[in-house]
């Protein structure tokens, strides 16, 4: 079944690097059985790190 | 998962200790397959169960549906009967070891049977999950829920009828009603994933909506106001898009409520004839509102594609315009504009070499040619809209032909509409009048139905156009807020972050409708490699494809291209199921081999000769794992003489009775069992 996750996360190469990086991580979370809720707390902190990454290379 | 070994004591007819090791191609031989012989009441089914309880404990099957709880013990009896002697309760279980991504878990289930005076109480007592991983180390999980969890993630609880079933059911799978087709939709999703990919959207809209909300705090002016309608519409979104799932399911109820009224209504013989009058009504009624949905949107995408007859009259009246002129003679002219101001200007004689002087007759002729022809580029831009127009013209015309007789087909169709529903509201009025008072009461309750089924179908389209004018509207304000970010420089982290939240919503939102589209036509390809291969010559020459429906439920076609899966066998249904079992773990395993048994009890009941020798040629190849538990008269020496050719026979037990309740579970060797099995009954 992770090689399903791996054909959604190929799928996703054609999308920028941040947007990939972020959908990837929301697929993973997903997947290993969180609530909702506590996938979007995490998310944001990965949102926060990509931006700051961002940040830096600016 | 793939089964290694399962234990059994005082389980069903399996009295004391028993076990069971199952061939797998995870051990070395490569072979898969396990054939567990029974004559009927041996407990072949028994067994069956053993692996369900195990798993998911459950104590019914869905073939018990009839059965009533209490009828049902899965403790032996004979042990049973000991404890009334000894006033001990018995303790049976059922211990299963399998692997799953290579790393081995041993569930066991114990369930203790004591009698209450002379009445037989059964109850589940501890539940135990043993789980090494490769490095080693073994984990004991204690908590029902948390086991529960585990197994459902290993083998979804909607989804194992399609790998633990019974042969002669399997078929069941596609009659399912609407409500069990909604669970193994939610099955099939987990088994490919596509659960996860809704959940990590649904999490990122949540983001996103958090760090839109904090941001609109923040901003200020024309950004601000963006951002707040932003937000609103995606709340809106989500009350309507929760909103029209609960249309759904209500629709669905009311529809589940309706059919067991029209069950009831048939018990009623004097009004059967009407009931029948009224399901073809209501059929024919169905299709003719479908034909005219589809009407009315063929007319929407021809009309949105006709701009141009909103302006008709300026169409022709440039065309006849232009036509006039080229009719005279005026366009193209006869001399061109640019030929005369080169013999006025610059050559000063005629081509005839008459020359061309100033004042004189020729000359004043040449300037009044020159005034009444046109600009070379006028005229090439007229002429070419001539051309243009006189193709718009053509189009118009035949759109204009196209939908007027859509027009009048969608006339004809409303016209049935209204027929049919007077016809079914007359015969509602026969039953409702019905002299027994239940069935007219029956009716009336039938009647609100539909009224309130009316009344949901109305909502439902409503809000659907809302959502879609929400969306579009949300669309709209995308780019601005985007081109505001630009403009003001606003490029401060909380936006990146909200701007980012919004993009990666997107992208998994096309990501999951391209995903689920492949996937949905990727399994109906293999499905229908498998069914070629399986079908006998005739299902070959009749049933040209199987398609996969939306709610991942099937349709088979013939070849004149009707659908056809209301009139095909039980033994067809059967290969068809199995097909796309096997074509459902080859998309889930991506086109390898998904880890799971085919455990199948009775598999070949209802299969003829072609399908049971096609079944047993290349189900092997199929799964990983082949559990058989087949009768004396479906497991004959021919099958097994077919399974021996296919070298991945591994396993093969005899389940024997001792005695009124009691079996026992013997293995043999494969290459001694001809003398155990039946002579070939010819070829059917």
């Amino acid at each position: 079944m992770s090689d399903i996750s791996e054909l959604i996360k190929k799928k996703l190469e054609n999308y920028p690097p941040d947007v990939t990086e972020l959908a990837i991580a929301a697929i993973e979370f997903s997947e290993s059985g969180m609530p909702e809720s506590s996938i979007a707390d995490y998310l944001e902190k990965v949102v926060r790190q990509i931006v700051k990454k961002q940040g830096i290379a600016e | 998962m793939i089964l290694e070994k399962i234990t059994m004591k005082d389980f069903r007819q399996f009295q004391g200790i028993q076990h069971i090791e199952f061939a797998s191609e995870t051990k070395s031989d490569g072979k898969n397959v396990t054939v567990i012989f029974g004559e009927n009441g041996r407990g072949k089914t028994g067994l069956f169960r053993a692996v369900v309880f195990a798993l998911y404990g459950e104590r019914r099957l869905s073939q018990d549906e009839e059965v009533q709880q209490k009828e049902l013990y899965l403790v032996n009896s004979v042990a049973m009967e000991d404890t009334k002697t000894y006033g001990k309760p018995v303790e049976a279980y059922v211990e299963l070891i399998f692997q799953h991504k290579n790393e081995q878990y041993t569930i066991k289930r114990i369930l203790l049977g004591i009698f209450d005076r002379d009445e037989r109480i059964e109850q589940p007592d501890q539940v135990t999950l043993s789980h090494t991983k490769t490095d080693g180390n073994t984990f004991t999980i204690n908590d029902p829920e948390d086991i529960k969890k585990i197994i459902n993630n290993i083998l979804d609880k909607n989804v194992k009828e399609y790998f633990l079933f019974d042969g002669e059911k399997i078929q069941r799978l596609t009659l399912a009603s609407i409500e069990q087709k909604k669970e193994v939709a939610k099955g099939i999703k987990s088994l490919l994933n596509v659960d996860a990919l809704e959940k990590a959207i649904k999490a990122l809209q949540r983001l996103k909506k958090e760090l839109n909300t904090e941001l609109s705090k923040r901003a200020t002016g024309e950004y601000a106001k963006i951002l707040h309608q932003q937000n609103q519409l995606d709340e809106k979104r989500n009350t309507l898009k929760t909103r029209l799932e609960e249309i759904e399911s209500e629709y669905t109820l009311l529809n589940i409520e309706k059919k067991k009224i029209d069950t009831l209504l048939e018990e009623y013989k004097e009004i059967s004839h009407l009931l029948k009058e009224r399901k073809d009504a209501e059929t024919q009624l169905k299709s003719q509102e479908e034909q005219a949905g589809n009407l009315l949107s063929e007319m929407k995408s021809r009309t949105a594609k006709a701009s141009q007859l909103l302006i008709s009259s300026t169409i022709d009246h440039v065309f006849d315009f232009i036509d006039q002129k080229k009719q005279k003679g005026e366009i193209p002219s006869e001399i061109r504009k640019d030929l005369i101001e080169r013999i006025l200007d610059v050559e000063r004689k005629c081509i005839c070499d008459r020359p061309v002087l100033p004042g004189t007759p020729e000359q004043i002729a040449l300037i009044r040619w020159k005034n009444k022809v046109s600009d070379v580029e006028l005229e090439d831009s007229a002429l070419e809209m001539w051309r243009s127009l006189s193709s718009i013209k053509n189009y118009r015309e035949d759109i204009s032909g196209v939908i007027e007789t859509l027009l009048q087909r969608y006339a004809v169709c409303k016209n049935d509409i209204e027929k049919l529903r007077k016809k079914t509201e007359s015969i509602n009025e026969q039953i409702g009048a019905s002299e027994r008072k239940d069935a007219a009461d029956l009716e009336k309750t039938r009647e609100n139905i539909e009224k309130k089924q009316i009344e949901i179908e109305a909502e439902r389209m409503t809000t659907k156009n809302e959502l879609d004018a929400v969306e579009s509207e949300y669309a709209r304000l995308s780019p601005q807020r985007k081109k505001l970010e630009k403009e003001e420089n606003f490029k401060n982290e909380l936006s990146l972050r909200a701007g980012l939240a919004e993009d990666t919503y997107k992208a998994l939102q096309e990501v999951y409708s391209r995903f689920t589209e492949e996937i949905k036509s990727r399994i109906a390809i293999e499905a229908n490699k498998y069914f070629v291969q399986l079908l006998d010559k005739e299902g070959r020459e009749t049933l040209k494809n199987i398609l996969v429906n939306n709610d991942y439920s099937l349709q088979i076609i013939d070849r004149w291209g009707k659908p056809f899966l209301a009139n095909i066998s039980l033994g067809q249904r059967q290969v068809m199921s199995i097909s796309f079992i096997a074509a459902l773990a080859k998309v889930a395993s991506m086109d390898s081999i998904l880890e799971m048994p085919l455990f199948m009890d009775t598999p070949f009941g209802k299969l003829s000769y072609e399908h049971r020798k096609n079944l047993i040629k290349y189900l092997p190849g199929y799964c990983a794992q082949w559990i058989l538990l087949a009768t004396d008269t479906e497991f004959r020496k021919q099958e097994a003489s077919f399974l021996r050719e296919g070298k991945r026979w591994g396993k093969f037990y005899v389940l024997r009775s001792e005695g009124p309740g009691v079996t026992t579970i013997q293995e043999r060797d494969i290459e001694e069992v001809q003398y155990l099995l039946q002579e070939n009954i010819g070829e059917n």
